[in-house]
């Protein structure tokens, strides 16, 4: 009994799961119970029991829930009232944001001074969360090799898509694209940025890659052309940014200036930083769909092997708008 | 402006453009970047550190921009934030060190990496939370940490190391969650994110009494969140899993490194933005007291029955984070010892995971108690890195572990009679249990036992692990030898933090 449990917990710890599916469910939960039972002996419970500690569990994860929710609505009656004109938040800090956003910074936009010119470091600190995430998701979903990308992987069977969706795609993909390039270039002028732009560009690839197959939508970027974009424009942001706070921090003068509120070429380094984060938005959205639809895990076509391509077609089109 | 005064800002931004570099690099080019990036970080940090002892000036401000700090960002640097940023990328050197090997091992190498610019992104996160003076930055830093966290846990892609990362997000997703809801509820009440003007405000509504019941949420919220994500006892469910699927080198840097950000996080926000006494008046102090002494026996009593040598690695850290929280709870006088524990505990237990899995490979692949019998004639270095970790965690003479111990129970002599006995009581008794069961793992590996069959590695390959873990144990040994300099760094950086 003892050696069988030990092997079993070091077969779990030692293999990993075979690429067939990312999170084996047999698998995993043989590791649970081994570990359980070596823990906890709940091998020795009855199952009566064992369901009985079920329905306490639940029964008392509702009540805690119940009660922080309790505790929050006790905590927020307590607030200062919304909206009030005298509340704390309405002070010397949103009054220099509001009168001399557009002096300082040189954005119409008051948002953008103040997320990409006032409080950069904190939105540098965002877009690498992004970054992170981009990150953690390659780690576990990569399985090509690094060169071959695409060129030596298994050529795609050209399955007809649906006719609906490649004509919708057709009109919709560069308009969606334009428009996401507009809110991205406009992000100093009105409202937009490249949070927000730079999703609409993600999607216009994604219902691309959708339509036409993964083949065609790799040449226009690939999963490589992704990382690199998004480094560039990663490390374009740190060393801007590196110059504007050496040069804030130590009263240099950093030689970029406001500009004229208005014009298209003005807010300082508040358009090129739109920019940079748009490509690490968009790069992201639509390296997170391509990852995701290389490793099978949509839902729909066989595509857990990594070897035989999903097809693209109307119902897999559904699934990445959900995805989207 | 003084020229050490531009290193904080230099190594967090080198940090973040380390990792993009490395997630464009090839492995091997990759692992030299994060190892010189941190190496710079080190040395930046050490003169950092010099600088402000020579100057003798208190800490100093560090606009990120042009403006000043309500509406523009800043950091903010003193002696206890250059010693951590000295800490931390020494310790998560070693970890990449040491780790490198068992890296390749199993899985793909060419995920190396990217495991480097994860590496990189959790540094810049704890640099950049160290010097942080805006909680709302620390916010953002946070979200970095707990999501490269999670991704050093799922790195080998097996089935147990993906479960205990999903288990580790979720559970760390809601200690963000609490943070974040806090840190709105406290814009709310005052209208600020700096430390500075928080304090004042905070202080404020404490003397007038307003708001009572909505900062005492506050601060509950806030320190059960980072509670949460530092894995204080009530807790730690997700601790064993995550501290022993990992690679070992990931095992090191999220118990020595993930989560004492956390923590330091939680003493700036106690020292910073409420002050003792609000903490204090809301009662969340006795929260603290009961758990820390909770997690420091049940840390142990799990950790005795454990049969693998990882978990019960990744159960005496409960125990051990129980200690760094005591600390937190004794209040004021607690924060001296809390930060030592937190240096000595981030060297001893690094180096337990990483010698631990030196030791696994000698016990022919496992690393049951059972099978581990005699893994000290195989490989002796490891072995003896090894048990001076475990004496630390005891808390023996000659190791960090014993002056942290001490001066916990030397500041408990300063509270009321109750707290006294429970705070002694426990120390005595996790003692006690420690002794159990470090020392018995310390029999089991130093007795005779099967033959001795050589090593796989030679001994070229073992030379930077080796390195590596005797820099640890010189860690060690240095909290113990160097214990005064030591605390009065840390009493002069608290003074001022």
């Amino acid at each position: 009994m003892r050696n069988d449990l030990d092997q079993d917990l070091r077969a779990s710890l030692e293999e990993p799961v075979p690429s067939a599916s990312p999170l084996d469910q047999a698998h995993l939960l043989q590791h649970r119970s081994a570990v359980l039972r070596e823990e906890n002996d709940l091998s020795r419970m009855e199952p009566d029991a064992l369901r009985r500690l079920r329905i306490l569990y639940r029964v008392l994860s509702v009540l805690v829930a119940c009660g922080i929710v309790g505790t929050l609505l006790w905590g927020v009656a307590d607030l200062p009232a919304f909206g009030g004109g005298a509340n704390p938040t309405e002070n010397e800090v949103m009054d220099r944001y509001l009168s001399e956003g557009m002096r300082e910074g040189g954005a119409t936009n008051l948002v953008a001074n103040m997320i990409l010119d006032y409080r950069a470091f904190d939105t540098l600190g965002e877009s690498h969360v992004l970054f992170t995430a981009a990150c953690a998701v390659l780690l576990l979903l990569s399985r090509e090799p690094e060169r071959g990308d695409l060129s030596r992987s298994v050529p795609e069977a050209d399955a007809p898509a649906d006719p609906v969706l490649v004509f919708t795609a057709r009109v919709l993909c560069p308009a969606l694209l334009l428009f996401g390039l507009y809110v991205v270039l406009n992000g100093h002028l009105g409202p937009g940025g490249g949070f927000s732009g730079g999703t609409v560009m993600g999607a216009a690839l994604i219902l691309y890659r959708c339509a036409f197959g993964r083949r065609r939508a790799s040449a226009f970027l690939s999963l490589r052309g992704c990382r690199t974009l998004t480094g560039a424009a990663l490390a374009f942001y740190a060393l801007s940014k590196a110059w504007s706070f050496f040069t804030g921090a130590n009263h240099l003068p950093s030689g970029i200036g406001p500009g004229t509120p208005g014009a298209i070429l003005s807010a300082g380094l508040i358009l090129p930083l739109n920019i940079a984060v748009g490509c690490v938005v968009c790069c992201t959205m639509y390296g997170f769909f391509a990852l995701f639809e290389e490793s099978g895990i949509l839902p729909e076509g066989d595509g857990s092997s990594g070897r035989s391509r999903p097809e693209p077609g109307s119902s897999r089109f559904r699934k990445g708008g959900a995805e989207a | 402006m003084l020229w050490w005064q531009n290193l904080p800002f230099l190594s967090i931004l080198l940090c973040l453009l380390a990792s993009a570099g490395c997630s464009l690099l090839p492995g091997r080019i990759s692992r030299h970047l994060a190892r010189g990036v941190l190496l710079l970080c080190i040395l930046g940090s050490a003169s950092l550190t010099a600088g402000l002892l020579r100057s003798g000036s208190g800490a100093f401000v560090f606009w990120m921009g042009h403006f000043p700090a309500p509406w523009g960002n800043e950091i903010r640097a003193g002696v206890l934030e250059g010693v951590c940023a000295c800490l931390f990328p020494l310790i998560m050197l070693c970890a990449l060190t040491a780790g490198r090997g068992a890296l390749a091992e199993g899985t793909a190498s060419r995920r190396e990496n990217l495991y480097d610019a994860v590496c990189m992104l959790l540094m810049s996160a704890l640099l950049a939370q160290v010097y942080s003076n805006d909680l709302f930055t620390c916010y953002v830093f946070l979200e970095i940490m707990t999501l490269s966290a999670c991704a050093l846990i799922a790195f080998r892609n097996s089935g147990p190391s993906l479960a205990a990362a999903i288990r580790y997000m979720v559970l760390n997703l809601v200690g963000s969650g609490l943070f974040l809801l806090s840190l709105v509820l406290l814009y709310d009440l005052t209208g600020h994110l700096l430390m500075e003007n928080l304090h004042d405000s905070v202080r404020a509504l404490a003397a007038d009494g307003a708001h009572h019941r909505s900062l005492t949420i506050i601060i509950a919220l806030m320190t059960v969140g980072l509670c949460v994500k530092s894995a204080l006892f009530p807790f730690h469910s997700w601790v064993p899993d995550a501290y022993s699927a990992g690679v070992p080198s990931s095992n090191a840097i999220l118990s020595s490194l993930v989560s004492k950000g956390y923590i330091l996080l939680l003493l700036k926000v106690y020292v910073r933005v409420f002050g003792w006494d609000t903490v204090l008046a809301s009662r969340v102090d006795l929260l603290l007291l009961g758990f820390s002494l909770a997690a420091v026996i049940y840390g142990s009593l799990a950790a005795m029955r454990a049969a693998h040598l990882s978990r019960m690695t990744a159960w005496s850290s409960v125990a051990q984070i129980g200690y760094i929280f005591l600390g937190l709870g004794l209040g004021t006088g607690g924060y001296a010892a809390a930060v030592f524990h937190l240096i000595s505990h981030a060297f001893a237990k690094s180096l337990l995971f990483l010698s631990g899995d030196r030791l696994r490979e000698a016990g022919g692949g496992s690393d049951r108690l059972a099978d581990l019998t005699g893994a000290a004639r195989r490989d002796p270095v490891s072995a003896v890195c090894w048990s001076a970790a475990a004496l630390s965690m005891v808390g023996l003479p000659f190791t960090g572990g014993l002056v942290s111990k001490l001066l916990l129970g030397m500041e408990a002599l300063h509270h009321s009679l109750p707290v006294r006995i429970a705070v002694l009581a426990v120390l005595a008794l996790s003692t006690l249990l420690n002794v159990c069961y470090f020392l018995r793992t310390l029999l089991v590996l130093w007795s005779p036992g099967r033959e001795a069959s050589p090593l796989r590695e030679s001994g070229r390959r073992l030379f930077p692990v080796h390195a590596a873990c005797g820099v640890l144990a010189l860690g060690v040994l240095g909290t113990f030898l160097g214990a005064s300099p030591l605390l009065e760094l840390l009493t002069r950086g608290l003074a001022q933090f």
